[in-house]
């Protein structure tokens, strides 16, 4: 799975947990962990959770690193960022903070229920706002 | 929790987090992502201070803030989870 398929698959991811978070909470506090339950039960979502932590098996979050870092060296072109046009700026600060999430999560040893609220909370606003510049570049 | 979820949860860490790279050379790539989250942050603070227009210097001002707040989202997103 390369860079452009692991965010796409991981906003979807996203949206299928924040679906079940808005139906497992009250307003409050969210328990993560009846989160991870009530996916685990809904037949309606297993089936495409499944698919898609099972694509993300398959996948190296090193090697979507190493692609956005390849695309980062072709925006810069070897100058410096002062150098960059307005626009060239703004893609590479796309490319950069889905770089540093990546990263984060390549960091992140346990994955467990803390897993879905990284990506509910943190994730999925990230990328979601990055993916029309990032995808494009990336594909 | 249903077994395959538990399993591909493992499957996934197991496959896609901690052998993709050693914990040092991951610290590394975290430390080096922020480095460069934080240089940009600083262009697009510079660029905001010098546009003449006002779009321009709305967006970036904005970028400035949003690479800050995944500096941040990402540090506290690891405090939890080292805990």
């Amino acid at each position: 799975m390369n860079a452009a398929d692991i965010i796409k698959t991981l906003i979807s991811l996203g949206g299928v947990v924040k679906d079940i978070v808005s139906k497992n909470s009250s307003g409050g506090a969210v328990d993560w962990a009846a989160v991870v339950t009530a996916v685990g039960n809904d037949p309606a979502v297993g089936a495409d959770v499944k698919r898609m932590i099972g694509d993300l098996r398959a996948s190296d979050v090193g090697t979507a690193i190493k692609e956005i870092e390849h695309k980062q060296v072709a925006i810069l072109k070897g100058r410096p960022l002062s150098q960059l046009s307005n626009s060239e700026m703004l893609q590479y600060d796309d490319l950069v903070d889905a770089k540093l999430v990546l990263a984060a999560k390549q960091l992140q040893a346990a994955f467990d229920q803390t897993f879905f609220q990284w990506l509910a909370e943190n994730a999925l606003p990230i990328l979601k706002a990055a993916a029309p510049v990032v995808l494009p570049l990336l594909l | 929790m249903k077994r395959w979820l538990g399993a591909l949860i493992v499957g996934y860490s197991a496959a896609a987090c901690t052998p993709a790279a050693s914990v040092p050379d991951a610290t590394r790539e975290y430390a080096k992502s922020i480095s460069e989250a934080a240089a940009a942050a600083k262009e697009d603070v510079t660029r905001c201070q010098q546009a003449d227009k006002e779009e321009q210097r709305t967006a970036f001002c904005e970028r400035a803030k949003k690479h800050c707040d995944v500096i941040q989202s990402t540090a506290d997103d690891l405090a939890k989870s080292a805990k």
